[in-house]
């Protein structure tokens, strides 16, 4: 296992709605979702979580509302709106181009005198 | 805590939620319980020990208990909800505003009817108010602290009773109270309508002379430029020189600062431009004024020379009394002074010496010069309260129309709240729903404020000053104030009669044929009672001020008016004597008989409605009680052949001066036949004859003409006597020009101005005017009554007619399935017609019958002061209130007719299908 990162400022907010882009979920669920798919090398805390939750549901991008574990326990499950699929799709195609690019710039050799 | 038991239907459509904050904590709570839960096992299940487990699930939360992660993201969430709910609040404003426009498209006749109403309403309300403040309650414009600062009203006590106010007063009071006057500083003006300008460019024009002091004392500051200096206005040793009100600087210079320097000619004079006055400042009087000019100039022209002989009233003096001193003091003092001034003054012959008193009135509100309110104002308080009433009824009746749609959509409302759209969304889109219409109805209002008020302005009280719009700041709050009071009734009504409704109810098809007919009628019927009462009470007025225009345009004045267009001049002031006078009149004859449409052309020294009537006392040798029998001294004019005939007067007996009466021949008079009466009650005037003045000869009694009125529609007959002017016993020379024409006389000015142009140009101004319009301000308060109140009765009446025929077209719509019932069980089309025409004539009688019950309950009570409104005609007119149940009722019956007519045609078939 990897050392683990603390993330980037702002990608959070992409992460939970790429997350929620499968299913609604409950925040525990995105919390495991992701560090699944980082395998546990991003450092997500989790009320930095909750912070985020409260943030895109107050922007609009996504909905909350009561649902049932498969344990039977009453949990809030998120869902993106339209406009948190939206935002996921542009951040996503943004985040790309940037990452390109600066990988880019990283990895390439000097060409220009 | 009991305060906060509220019913729980209420706290429900108010959303009163005094749970919320600990709501979200609550939710909060269980979603952070489950997450630790979660975490803990995950980690346990890792292989940390439980207690460990539950530690660091807590650190991974930022925190070490529950309430301080609690506590950590409770803020968070707070703001969450509070922006989600601002949201939701826009985004549902958002949607009823386009839901509304989108209803209101659809629904034009309906949008229209709310809006025109809401706009005539308003309109005409603010329009009144607007009238009523400019006329009773604001204080002239540009002067400071005009509420210390008064009138002085000169009023003559009389032994016999019945003191008399006059609104001028003699120059030497002005002057002995500004020289002593202790508690008080004194200043004045005298307002006249004299030539201004040069040539063609002249017209007659107010101008304010003014007194020293006058500027300093109403502390205005000048437009530009400066205002008269005290040397400059004196009297005696003032200047020429003239301030240019505001309208006349725009006007006459184009607002050019280059104005200043010029000169501006009154009644010939050249008057140097010194500066201009501020927008809006017309000194303390209502009238626009054109130019101020110094005291000195009415001094110096000849033909006002003598209003400063000292009993002469000539100056409106103003006063401001010093700080702390009272009004009843000052009042003391200067009535003290007035006396004094007037201590040298000869007495009439066999008169005891009058007691006079210094009244001083405020400045705001508008006074006559007899010390009364003048009855434009009175009818113009009349009116704004009837407007009043007029825009409660225009409420009520939106209201209703809200009302009648909102019943129209129950079953649309039924569904949405039983969809679960919540009450207090429900009412909040019908309140957005009312207010976008008063809204357009307020836009619309101004408009009719802006250009009806213009009119009536313009055309009715055209001797005021206005400023600008129709309608200032405090008019525009008035109409805002009116209209959220109107958007509140209108949008609640409709809220709160929804929600009496269960969805269950009104989705019930039979719901809308029994209770909802019976709910409508706790705000329908009185409504169109009150609006049939309220129609009645206009229209009775408009009909008795219409009469008492009619009763003052057909009083017999013993002349034509109409037909007589008058040239009058002021040769005094131009330094001309008989000799050029009459040559002028001779030219002026010869070109005016070429004239297509005059009938003929005569000359007159006075006439009825022409200048001052001289009067003469007369003597007959051995009568010694002529004065007694007379009752009043006699009036004279002398005339030219033709005069008679001219002004339309009648000969009762004998003949007119004509040409035969020349200077050589024997002195003759004609006189009238109150004269006649008086002096001659056997009938033997003619032939008789008598003395006036010095003159050795004796007037000898030629002709008997009928009375004429000199002055007003209403004066009391006085003994009259004319004189040959070729004859020249007194007058010399004409000062009026009298030309009869074949038709109304209005038109025939702009010819006759044609013919005379260029006949005199060294006359600084030729006026040309129909005798009648000499008579037309006597007639504006019954103009003003008439016109407004025709029209606030006939909207009104409109209003009335659609309020009855919604109502009864509702209601047959209602009784769709009755009336499909009858018909099928074989009811005649003409017991359907006559069964719901009855019902709409019910309401219009009954409402009838209130109005007229007002109107003669108010004719009772407000007798006296109806009476002074109107021209003789009595406030229970049988004539007018017949006209008017007349009028009403066939009004009544069409609005029935119709949906009656309509509901002889309801298909059984269909009416109960429809279930």
């Amino acid at each position: 296992m990897g050392e683990s990162m603390a993330i980037v400022k702002g990608t959070l907010d992409v992460l939970v709605l790429k997350a929620l882009a499968w299913s609604p979920m409950h925040g525990f669920e995105i919390l495991s979702w992701l560090e699944e798919r980082s395998g546990g090398s991003l450092d997500v805390d989790d009320s930095a979580l909750y912070q985020a939750l409260h943030r895109l549901q107050g922007r609009g991008m996504i909905t909350a509302e009561w649902g049932v574990t498969e344990n039977n326990r009453r949990a809030r499950y998120y869902r993106p709106t339209a406009a948190g699929r939206a935002h996921l799709r542009a951040e996503t195609s943004r985040w790309m181009r940037y990452a390109d690019t600066v990988s880019g710039i990283l990895s390439g050799a000097p060409e220009r005198a | 805590m009991s305060w906060l038991w509220v019913r729980p239907r209420i706290r429900r459509s108010f959303r009163l939620a005094l749970f919320r904050r600990d709501r979200s904590r609550a939710e909060l709570d269980e979603e952070l319980r489950l997450h630790l839960e979660l975490r803990t096992a995950q980690l346990v299940a890792r292989g940390l020990e439980p207690d460990q487990a539950r530690v660091e699930a807590l650190r991974r939360m930022g925190s070490s208990t529950i309430e301080e992660a609690l506590s950590r993201l409770l803020p968070s969430r707070t703001r969450l909800e509070r922006r989600m709910r601002i949201r939701d609040w826009l985004g549902a404003i958002r949607q009823d505003a386009g839901f509304t426009l989108r209803q209101l498209r659809r629904s034009p006749g309906f949008t229209f009817a709310v809006v025109g109403t809401l706009a005539i309403a308003i309109g005409a309300t603010a329009t009144m108010f607007g009238i009523v403040d400019r006329l009773m309650l604001r204080p002239p414009a540009h002067v400071v602290a005009p509420e210390s600062i008064y009138r002085v009203f000169m009023t003559v006590l009389r032994e016999e009773g019945e003191d008399r106010s006059i609104a001028r007063s003699p120059y030497a009071f002005f002057e002995l109270a500004r020289e002593r006057a202790t508690g008080a500083r004194v200043a004045g003006s005298h307002l006249a309508e004299v030539a201004v300008g040069r040539g063609r460019e002249a017209s007659r024009a107010n101008v304010t002379f003014v007194t020293p002091g006058y500027f300093a004392l109403l502390g205005t500051r000048p437009h530009s430029g400066r205002f008269i200096t005290d040397e400059e206005a004196h009297h005696e040793t003032g200047a020429r020189v003239a301030v240019l009100g505001h309208g006349a600087w725009l006007r006459r210079f184009g607002g050019e600062s280059s104005a200043i320097g010029r000169t501006i000619d009154i009644e010939g004079l050249a008057h140097t431009i010194v500066g201009v006055a501020p927008k809006g400042f017309h000194g303390t009087r209502m009238e626009p004024v054109e130019l101020w000019a110094p005291m000195a100039t009415l001094h110096a022209m000849p033909s006002t020379k003598n209003l400063f002989y000292f009993h002469n009233a000539v100056v409106e003096v103003l006063a401001r009394p010093a700080a702390g001193n009272g009004v009843a003091q000052t009042g003391t003092e200067l009535s003290v002074l007035l006396l004094s001034s007037d201590e040298n003054r000869p007495l009439p012959r066999g008169r005891a010496r009058l007691e006079l008193r210094a009244d001083l009135v405020s400045l705001s509100g508008a006074i006559g010069p007899d010390m009364k309110r003048p009855q434009e104002a009175t009818v113009a308080i009349w009116l704004a309260g009837v407007s009043i009433l007029l825009l409660l009824v225009a409420c009520a009746n939106v209201a209703s129309l809200f009302l009648l749609r909102a019943e129209q959509r129950a079953r649309e409302l039924a569904v949405r709240l039983s969809l679960g759209v919540g009450r207090g969304r429900l009412a909040m889109q019908l309140f957005i729903e009312c207010a976008t219409v008063v809204v357009l109805g307020g836009l619309a209002a101004l408009v009719v404020t802006a250009t009806g008020g213009a009119w009536l302005r313009r055309v009715l009280l055209p001797d005021v000053a206005w400023e600008g719009w129709a309608a200032d700041q405090r008019m525009l709050l008035l109409t805002i104030a009116a209209l959220v009071i109107t958007a509140i009734i209108t949008g609640l009504a409709p809220a709160v009669h929804a929600f009496r409704a269960t969805p269950q109810g009104l989705l019930a098809g039979s719901a809308r044929q029994g209770a909802g007919a019976t709910r409508r009628g706790w705000l329908q019927r009185p409504l169109l009672l009150a609006q049939t009462a309220l129609t009645v009470v206009l229209l009775v007025g408009a009909g008795l001020f219409v009469r008492s225009l009619h009763e003052l345009r057909s009083v017999d004045l013993g002349i034509q008016p109409e037909r007589v267009i008058v040239v009058t001049a002021e040769f005094s002031n131009i330094g001309w004597r008989s000799a050029e006078i009459n040559a002028f009149a001779q030219r002026a004859i010869d070109r005016l008989r070429g004239v297509p449409g005059v009938e003929a052309v005569a000359l007159a020294e006075s006439a009825p409605l022409v200048g001052s009537i001289g009067a003469g006392s007369v003597r007959i040798p051995g009568r010694d009680s002529l004065v007694a029998a007379l009752g009043s001294s006699p009036l004279k004019s002398t005339v030219s052949p033709g005069f008679f005939d001219v002004v339309g007067m009648q000969l009762v007996r004998g003949r007119v001066i004509d040409e035969r009466d020349t200077k050589a021949a024997p002195l003759v008079t004609v006189i009238n036949e109150t004269m006649a009466q008086r002096l001659w009650p056997d009938g033997s005037a003619i032939g008789d004859c008598f003395y006036v003045g010095n003159v050795p000869q004796c007037f000898t009694v030629v002709g008997i003409v009928r009375d004429a009125h000199r002055f007003r529609y209403v004066e009391e007959p006085r003994p009259f006597y004319f004189l040959a002017l070729a004859q020249e016993t007194f007058a010399k020379h004409p000062s009026a020009i009298l030309v009869r024409t074949d038709g109304d006389a209005e038109r025939y000015i702009g010819r006759v101005k044609e013919a005379l142009d260029g006949v005199a140009p060294e006359l600084p101004l030729l006026e040309v005017a129909s005798l009648q319009s000499r008579l037309d301000p006597q007639a504006r308060p019954w103009q003003l009554g008439a016109t407004v109140f025709t029209i606030y009765g006939a909207f009104a009446g409109v209003l009335a007619a659609l309020g009855l025929y919604s109502a009864i077209a509702f209601g047959v719509v209602m009784r769709k399935r009755e009336l499909g019932v009858r018909i099928a069980i074989g009811a005649r089309g003409r017991q359907i017609l006559g069964l719901i025409l009855g019902e709409g004539v019910r309401i219009g009688v009954v409402g009838l019958a209130i109005g007229l019950g007002i109107t003669v309950l108010a004719a009772d009570r407000l007798g006296e002061r109806l009476t002074e409104l109107l021209f003789r005609v009595a406030p229970t007119d049988v004539g007018v209130m017949l006209g008017v149940v007349a009028l009403l009722l066939s009004a009544i019956v069409l609005a029935s007719l119709v949906p009656a007519w309509r509901a002889t045609r309801v298909d059984p078939m269909i009416a109960m299908r429809a279930e």
